[in-house]
């Protein structure tokens, strides 16, 4: 049996005529010049180097990023989603009503049972979420008007790819007093989330039979402590009928990691789906009143609005998406809320 | 981005016992050794054909060798001979995040970032070093439970560390043939090491990795580190060996002159020879250790899709682990995760308010309970009492609720790193940045580009 020394003493030599130890050792030394170097000259310039002082804190913990894993919840977000630029509708995707077993459409019986039924996705592909919390209430119709809570479940949310996202949770509901419109709202709460500002959704949707014309109302409600500029814009984005994955442009380059490909996500749609770029057919006639008034603190005020359709002939649906912004001092101006026009004609 | 795995347990008995640090005196003096014998023939055949001048080139080249193989020999040693495996599949612990009070440096030649875990669902308290969580209900030296909890143990015996027949137990006991062959850490050192109370858990570094790399311009560095303390050494030893006999011929002629210059020249050289070393330490040798060791290679924006800034895991955290569960060697011999493969956080509100339904995910045994008991997460149907706080794991529901608890956070995480899950993942359907709605396609049967 050979002796561990003798074995070592033969892998030392067979070292010396292996070329990778030569390659490896020609390797070290350059690297080591280059460093040298870049140390020689920054000690000539007089430049200090930038490095991150090592985690010897008391408080946390610093793990590498491949290993720590932060899940994001997510619902269709309006607020978020023209915060980034792009177009939306208050037609929630993801938070559905149901009357008994079907889809509750028009306006709302008063003290009647509803089922309302949320979707929540995740963006993470590494990091599950169990224990989100799904609050929901309702406003009463319009935007920025007093919020009602309705209940807080919470649920257990797979990563991207699993079964277990997108994930479901039910509430039932029974209508106040008055029926009507309401505008339902979904807050996510996860504390670690990867991005916590795609968590608050909302859907509030009205429809109305294009006689002539159709006319909706609203409510805008100022909830700052100051007297604010209001305006209300409309467009008609809708959102986007999926295409068949494989339609994808096949001379696109295929992004090389997936934070590329978020970006070129976001570009896209920023190009097809910015908001400002889909405004309103010249085939329709649009009157908002008021369009920009002015609200002291904690007021509320109707704006009407009428739509009607300059070819008569129109059948079929139509949506228009009305958005309320808030100017502040500086000429800002903030999403305040919204509702989406449903108009129909048989 | 996958975690990053450097190392690879073995098999304990078959592949023999691991690399172990009271091995390393030995190691490298037995690996030396066999570096000055190389050194030593090749200077000797050096010397045959090329005179002096062969043999010093000769003999460099032969301790060159041999330094390098005793690098990337440790590096081996380090990387697959150090932890001992537990178990084929990767698992996943609950708990809550206790402390650590500093991580590695380059004096532990060990470039892996950890946390230690309290498993759920044993109590927590600031009592180790740094004020770091540890069991409440942990060991004293003697093995026996601490004073503060001696009697809730006692009353409640389910709840006891190791025979929990839960998570603690299944991670943290030891395997009877390695305790008994290679050692367990003791209940001693509980306050600043709680390794045998709460779960360690390491992501790995790749320092060793790049040791073994480089390890031929690091035995040349040695090499080089050597020539400068004995030039160093020579040049101080004359320096001081005419000094001495200067001094010392004033008072006594040239006897002091002999006497002066040897012991000048003692003094001298070993002056000189340790600023010499010094200085090739501090300019060359721990730059270059320091370079290899404050290498991390990673993309921190490839984990989490790019929406945010990843943040730290503070003390406190409730977490979900998934890992390699080893026997570390190394040391005095714990169970650990080894590599951490992920870790998420839980939702946890304050705990001076009312649990919300996001505290359903969490137990906590709580012998002094008062208050309302965590609510029901969905799906479950028996609701837990004051009564079943205050007995923990004594409580069948109670242990029903963390066994369930358990095993949905786990599921969902080993969920998220299954290889049909991962297949999945590359589908373009399931590529989405914003929202499937608005990003999103509908998915086909062709195959899509891997991404990397």
């Amino acid at each position: 049996m050979t002796q561990p020394w003798l074995t070592d003493l033969l892998a030392a030599l067979g070292l010396l005529v292996r070329g990778d130890f030569w390659r490896r050792l020609a390797g070290g030394l350059n690297e080591l010049w280059r460093l040298l170097h870049a140390a020689l000259c920054r000690l000539v310039r007089r430049e200090k180097r930038h490095r991150p002082p090592p985690a010897r804190n008391d408080c946390c913990v610093d793990l590498p990023p491949d290993v720590y894993k932060r899940a994001d919840p997510m619902i269709y977000a309006q607020y978020y989603l023209m915060s980034m630029g792009l177009a939306v509708t208050w037609d929630n995707p993801d938070i559905e009503l149901f009357d008994g077993s079907a889809p509750a459409a028009g306006p709302l019986k008063p003290r009647h049972h509803y089922r309302v039924r949320v979707r929540v996705w995740n963006g993470s592909y590494d990091a599950p979420a169990v224990g989100v919390g799904v609050e929901l209430s309702y406003l009463s119709f319009g935007a920025q008007t007093v919020s009602h809570p309705l209940g807080l479940q919470s649920l257990a949310l797979g990563a991207k790819g699993t079964a277990d996202q997108p994930a479901f949770t039910e509430f039932d509901w029974e209508t106040p007093d008055i029926g009507g419109h309401y505008c339902l709202q979904v807050r996510l709460g996860w504390n670690d989330d990867a991005n916590p500002d795609n968590n608050l959704g909302q859907k509030n949707v009205m429809v109305a039979e294009a006689h002539s014309p159709a006319l909706f109302s609203f409510t805008v409600r100022n909830d700052a402590s100051v007297t604010r500029r209001f305006t209300v814009e409309v467009d008609d984005y809708a959102l986007p009928v999926p295409a068949p994955c494989e339609a994808a442009p096949p001379n696109r380059a295929a992004p090389r990691t997936r934070i590329e490909e978020s970006r070129l996500r976001w570009q896209e749609a920023k190009r097809t789906q910015a908001y400002g770029s889909h405004v309103v057919p010249t085939g329709w006639a649009i009157d908002i009143a008021p369009s920009e008034f002015e609200l002291p603190s904690h007021a509320e005020r109707v704006v009407q609005v009428s739509i009607e359709p300059k070819d008569a002939a129109f059948r079929g649906s139509k949506n228009f998406n009305l958005h309320a912004f808030a100017h502040d001092e500086r000429g800002q101006k903030f999403l305040a809320g919204g509702v989406t026009l449903q108009l129909r004609k048989s | 981005m996958a975690f990053k795995q450097f190392t690879n347990c073995f098999v304990y008995p078959g592949s023999g016992k691991p690399y172990n640090e009271k091995d390393r005196t030995a190691f490298i003096i037995g690996n030396l050794l066999v570096a000055l014998v190389i050194g030593g023939i090749l200077g000797g055949v050096g010397f045959i054909f090329g005179g002096p001048a062969g043999a010093i080139i000769a003999g460099s080249i032969g301790w060159l060798a041999g330094l390098t193989a005793l690098i990337e020999k440790a590096a081996d040693q380090w990387l697959n001979h150090r932890l001992v495996c537990l178990g084929s599949e990767p698992l996943c612990a609950v708990g809550v995040v206790s402390h650590t009070p500093k991580t590695s440096d380059l004096l532990d030649f060990d470039n892996d970032q950890y946390f230690d875990l309290v498993l759920m669902p044993h109590p927590t308290v600031a009592a180790g070093a740094d004020g770091a969580l540890l069991a409440a209900n942990r060991y004293q030296a003697d093995g026996s439970v601490v004073p503060a909890f001696a009697k809730q143990v006692s009353d409640h015996p389910a709840n006891d560390l190791l025979t929990d027949k839960f998570q603690a137990q299944t991670l943290l006991a030891p395997r009877a043939d390695l305790e008994k062959d290679l050692g367990y850490v003791g209940f001693t050192d509980n306050e600043s090491s709680p390794h045998r109370t709460g779960l360690h858990c390491e992501a790995e570094g790749d320092f060793w990795v790049r040791m073994k790399q480089f390890a031929p311009v690091l035995a040349a560095l040695v090499t080089a580190a050597i020539g400068v303390t004995a030039a160093a050494a020579a040049a101080g030893s004359t320096a001081g060996s005419a000094i001495g006999c200067v001094i010392l011929s004033w008072f006594f002629g040239p006897v002091g002159c002999a006497i002066g210059g040897f012991f000048g020249s003692l003094i001298g050289g070993a002056l000189g020879g340790a600023a010499g070393g010094a200085a090739a330490y501090y300019l060359g040798i721990k730059p270059a250790l320091q370079g290899l060791f404050d290498a991390a290679p990673g993309n921190v924006e490839d984990a989490n899709v790019g929406d945010r800034a990843l943040g730290p895991i503070s003390m406190g955290d409730r977490v979900a682990v998934l890992g390699t569960h080893v026997y570390d060697g190394y040391h005095e011999g714990w169970h650990e995760f080894h590599p951490l493969r992920a870790v998420v956080k839980m939702n946890h509100s304050d705990p001076a308010m009312p649990p919300t339904p996001q505290e359903a995910f969490y137990l906590q045994w709580a012998p002094d309970f008062a208050g309302v008991p965590p609510p029901m997460p969905p799906g479950e149907t028996v609701p837990l009492t004051v009564d079943d706080m205050k007995q923990g794991l004594s409580s069948a529901n109670f242990r029903l609720r963390c066994e369930a608890l358990r095993r949905t956070w786990c599921a969902m995480l080993s969920d998220a790193f299954s290889e049909p899950t991962r297949a999945t993942q590359q589908g373009l359907d399931q590529r989405w940045t914003i929202h499937p709605v608005v990003d999103g396609c509908l998915p086909g049967t062709a195959d899509a580009p891997p991404l990397h």
